[in-house]
């Protein structure tokens, strides 16, 4: 975790990450009147994960505004108004759904800056829950994020924890481009340590930060599957293998730089990543970790990622779809097969 | 034809952009076939009216999103000949320094054009969102979006639609109906009898106007600028016009010869020289005059593009984003006007 000064550790308390979500945004539209909210289901319901609960009553309904059923154009008119001097919000209900926006995401909000020679930027934030693991069935599990970040253009953050969504969310709006930030839905009732409310702290949207320090593996990870390979981490510490995660929470633009440090100190690497394998986030991190730090490397890079199906149903086979703790500790066992024996 | 509707300096304005559209938009025709300078340029020709027209309805301070073919809305809205063909011809020292612009250009800052999008229908859903962000900052301006008429079976133009609608937004939609979409006919997509019938649907106003008659143009799209302005919601326009390449064996074969001939006598800026010459607001000697300055325009444009450099090879990632000393987006606030639904209070 970042590093706070003593006054600001004596005001900490445990909130979940969405009432962290809820905070960020309540915190911006106070301090600037052009932010405004949009999307599905954000008023009366509160939004699909009731993160925007509250939102419409203190704000009122103009600044946070319902919608029809309309991804494209809840994406395209966030687009539009923010060329026009606001700085909107825009809430999908799930990241499944951003296909149905993607025209506008791809070839409007990421690439008019250039376009234009710089005659207009996109001072949007697309909100968009991702991931699997409550059931929802292979349309509405899928974590796309690879898809975005393979854009020019566009910034795509994915944050793991409370203290990190808030002081991203933050960072976010205040954000002269377009970014889209991508959250899990297991994530929202998961609590962690974050200053309280007014309290002003942000997070960068291009550094990763170290969640657990090691010498011996980096697992190089991010949103949900942080959580994971910490679990994994005090499991290995318990043989006396002492795993450094790496969360990298911003996709694009990414801090290679943290990564590299963290190869250069354990000499071994575990990807670890939700989504499915090929062509996927995960093999474009490791691709840049041979490319830049294959000297730092004393064995290939591992990669866990999810597996090669639309996500199952049945919590059984569900379950069984995405990288778990006790998957992660068999690869680094095979990546660092004489630690086992130490 | 008409009454005199309009004063008559602005039907000698009109006049003037009419024809400034027409040679730009032939001389730039002409440079495509040389195929020297130019890799892409949309012809308008034929359509003029309704572009020149409906931007030439709009208050300064309203907001325009032109579609591909609206060359004569973007010279109404102050672009200059210089501006767009050096753009055209792909030259440094253009606001996009050659990155894009072969079909669109913008301005979001002094002269209000929405900075759009080539793929077909993407537009609307962003001018559905600068009037959401006209309406929030308490502004009385209206946006006023162009779609052909293949566009308007894009899913996209559907939900841009129905959002503008239920949020009562200060939008025009103007439809140039030219009768086909790419290579297929408007009555092989729709059965509508118009597709301003549209409008039904969504509970708003629409109308079908003669788009080669300029005059009317702009009173349909004042109308609708009052209606939008005064709080009343969308309004979806219908101008029937044609695309009319200037000689006949430009014109794709699917492209009926009677159909041709007919819109060739719809001639647009044939219909107001003639409205002119028999109100003698114009004769010979004065069109010829307005020639004569446009040519010279012209010509200066052409020679001042071609004096530009090239652009550089621009690689640098840091393009796509906004510099840290980015001034803040959109157009300087203005005051509130007529708009009369209650508003918030935001301020930029």
């Amino acid at each position: 975790m970042a590093r706070l000064n003593e006054d600001e550790q004596q005001i900490m308390r445990s909130i979940t990450y969405r009432e962290a979500l809820r905070e960020a945004m309540r915190e911006e539209m106070s301090r600037d009147s052009r932010v405004i909210v949009i999307g599905e289901d954000i008023d009366a319901y509160g939004g699909t994960y009731a993160v925007t609960k509250g939102l419409a009553e203190e704000f009122g309904r103009e600044r946070v505004r319902d919608t029809p059923l309309a991804e494209e154009v809840i994406v395209g008119a966030a687009v539009g108004a923010a060329m026009a001097g606001l700085r909107p919000v825009a809430e999908l209900m799930t990241m499944n759904f951003s296909l149905l926006a993607s025209d506008q995401i791809v070839n409007t909000a990421a690439k008019v800056r250039y376009m234009f020679g710089g005659q207009t930027h996109v001072p949007l934030v697309i909100r968009m829950p991702a991931g699997g693991g409550a059931q929802r069935g292979a349309q509405h599990s899928q974590t796309l994020e690879s898809w975005y970040a393979h854009v020019p253009g566009i910034k795509v953050v994915m944050p793991a924890t409370p203290y990190d969504a808030k002081g991203m969310l933050k960072s976010a709006i205040r954000d002269e481009d377009t970014v889209l930030f991508i959250e899990h839905e297991l994530l929202y009732g998961v609590k962690g340590d974050v200053p309280d409310e007014g309290v002003e702290y942000t997070v960068p949207l291009n550094r990763g930060e170290i969640k657990r320090e090691g010498r011996d593996i980096s697992l190089i990870t991010f949103s949900r599957m942080v959580h994971i390979c910490l679990q994994a981490a005090e499991e290995l510490a318990k043989e006396g293998i002492e795993a450094e995660v790496v969360d990298m929470r911003c996709i694009r633009p990414i801090d290679l730089d943290l990564a590299l440090d963290s190869i250069a100190k354990t000499n071994h690497a575990l990807v670890v990543e939700e989504g499915w394998k090929y062509y996927g986030t995960g093999q474009g991190m490791a691709a840049m970790l041979y490319e830049y730090g294959f000297d730092s490397l004393d064995a290939p890079i591992g990669h866990i990622a999810g597996v090669d199906v639309p996500t199952p149903y049945s919590k059984h086979i569900e379950r069984a779809a995405f990288p778990n703790r006790d998957e992660i500790i068999t690869a680094v066992h095979k990546i660092l097969p004489q630690r086992v024996a130490r | 034809m008409h009454d005199l509707e309009l004063p008559a300096s602005d039907l000698l304005r009109l006049f003037y952009f009419l024809t400034l559209t027409r040679h730009l938009d032939d001389r730039m025709v002409r440079l495509r076939r040389e195929g020297t300078f130019i890799s892409n340029f949309a012809s308008g020709r034929g359509q003029e009216a309704t572009a020149v027209g409906a931007a030439y309805a709009l208050e300064p301070g309203d907001i325009l999103a032109p579609s591909h073919r609206d060359v004569g809305a973007m010279l109404v809205r102050g672009m200059t000949p210089r501006e767009l063909v050096a753009q055209w011809l792909g030259r440094d020292s253009v606001a996009t320094h050659g990155r894009d612009g072969h079909l669109f250009q913008g301005d979001m800052r002094d002269r209000l054009i929405v900075p759009t999008t080539g793929i077909p229908g993407s537009a609307l859903p962003v001018a559905v969102g600068t009037a959401l962000g006209s309406r929030l900052r308490s502004e009385p301006r209206v946006t006023l979006a162009y779609l052909g008429d293949g566009t308007v079976t894009v899913g996209a133009v559907h939900e841009a639609l129905t959002m503008a609608s239920a949020l009562d937004l200060a939008l025009v939609c103007v439809i140039e109906h030219n009768g086909y979409a790419g290579s297929m006919p408007t009555e092989r997509h729709s059965h509508a009898r118009h597709l301003a019938d549209r409008a039904m649907g969504y509970g708003i106003p629409g109308a079908v106007v003669d788009g080669n008659d300029v005059v009317a143009v702009v009173q349909a799209t004042r109308q609708a600028l009052q209606s939008a302005r005064a709080g009343r919601g969308p309004y979806l326009i219908e101008a029937l016009t044609f695309h009319v390449p200037a000689e006949e064996e430009q014109a794709p074969d699917f492209i009926s010869r009677e159909a041709l001939a007919f819109w060739r006598r719809q001639d647009p800026l044939e219909r107001l020289t003639r409205y002119l010459t028999s109100l003698e607001i114009l004769d010979v000697a004065r069109q010829k005059d307005y020639v004569a300055e446009i040519e010279d325009l012209l010509d200066d444009a052409l020679a001042y593009s071609l004096a530009l450099p090239l652009p550089a090879p621009l690689s640098d990632p840091s393009l796509c984003f906004a510099p840290d000393d980015a001034p803040p987006m959109g157009p300087p606030l203005i005051a509130i006007g007529a708009l009369t639904r209650e508003r918030s209070t935001i301020q930029a």
